[in-house]
């Protein structure tokens, strides 16, 4: 990764910028695949006054990647329960979402992002984390598989009509 | 002569029975995937669980029988989704549950199972509904690709 990039933790006065940056995450994967779920028209709104609510919140973190001074990336990850108490390895890493600039990528930034959750996560004493993907996000699938991810399930969904 | 399934109320004298197919079914994705690892007492926990959820008004269960014999179980329950996304209520099909060894043919269980998930839900006025499958199960795909789904995300999962 480039040395000019920090990788922090998210502080009160980011989370407009992240906000806009989900917006941008939200609107990639409708163009991927119209199936995917719709923005609300606050939806940028509501999604920083997510990041703001948590971010004293003891099970989930969210870091953000800045290149001299402008927040360009950031990752959030949360502590919870996957699966239900019929299974073993009830706790896991979520990461809830990623994305970095189209014009930062290629420069290891979105492996900064996750390794540096990843680090929070085992400091945590969490072992394993778990992600979604859209299935239509061919170079999304690739950067994960890349990373070590393995491929356990798949999400499907019916319209009702 | 084949013999009809028909969809029935859930009785919790079946929850044993039930809770023997979902632990076959979950014993086979153990197989594939070494990733999911059931608890010493996952039967009795997943009875508890279905059982915990026969008040809420959020969850529908039911059973399909053949003759006297029950063969499948689903359940169905409405999700909220993360703040800024639409719809902001769906549907999910949290537990679908077949009797995988059965000597007899299931005539269509699974299908009618889900079609009646599918009518309570848009009953309550949800039009999408969500469902996860193994990745490594063809069959189970296909199967749900014969009623329309289609393929959304990858479940990916990393050890730290």
């Amino acid at each position: 990764m480039d040395e000019s990039v920090t990788i922090r933790v998210a502080r009160s006065d980011d989370a407009d910028i992240i906000g806009m940056l989900w917006q941008h995450l939200a609107d990639y994967h409708r163009d991927l695949n119209t199936m995917m779920p719709v923005p609300a028209v606050d939806g940028a709104e509501r999604y920083a006054a997510r990041v703001q609510s948590r971010l004293d919140d003891s099970y989930t973190k969210t870091l953000v990647a800045e290149v001299s001074g402008e927040v360009i990336g950031y990752v959030m990850g949360i502590i919870v329960d996957l699966l239900p108490e019929m299974f073993e390895q009830e706790r896991a890493g979520f990461l809830a979402d990623i994305y970095v600039r189209p014009e930062h990528r290629g420069k290891g930034i979105g492996r900064g992002l996750v390794s540096s959750l990843a680090d929070w996560f085992r400091s945590r004493g969490i072992e394993h984390m778990e992600w979604y993907v859209a299935s239509a996000n061919h170079s999304g699938i690739a950067f994960w598989l890349a990373m070590g991810g393995r491929d356990v399930m798949t999400r499907m969904r019916l319209t009702l009509t | 002569m084949p013999v009809d399934a028909y969809i029935a109320t859930l009785d919790p004298i079946h929850l044993p029975q039930l809770s023997g197919f979902w632990s076959d079914m979950m014993m086979l994705q153990q197989q594939q995937s070494k990733l999911i690892s059931l608890s010493s007492n996952a039967r009795a926990e997943w009875e508890a669980a279905i059982a915990n959820s026969l008040d809420d008004p959020d969850v529908y269960c039911c059973v399909a029988m053949i003759e006297t014999n029950v063969v499948g179980f689903i359940q169905a329950s409405i999700a909220t989704g993360p703040p800024g996304l639409l719809p902001a209520r769906f549907g999910y099909l949290s537990q679908f549950v077949l009797d995988i060894h059965s000597p007899r043919s299931l005539a269509g269980a699974g299908k009618l199972l889900v079609e009646a998930a599918q009518e309570w839900l848009k009953k309550q006025d949800i039009h999408h509904v969500r469902v996860e499958t193994s990745s490594k199960s063809v069959v189970a795909r296909a199967f749900w690709q014969s009623l329309g789904a289609q393929k959304m995300d990858d479940v990916l999962w990393m050890n730290l």
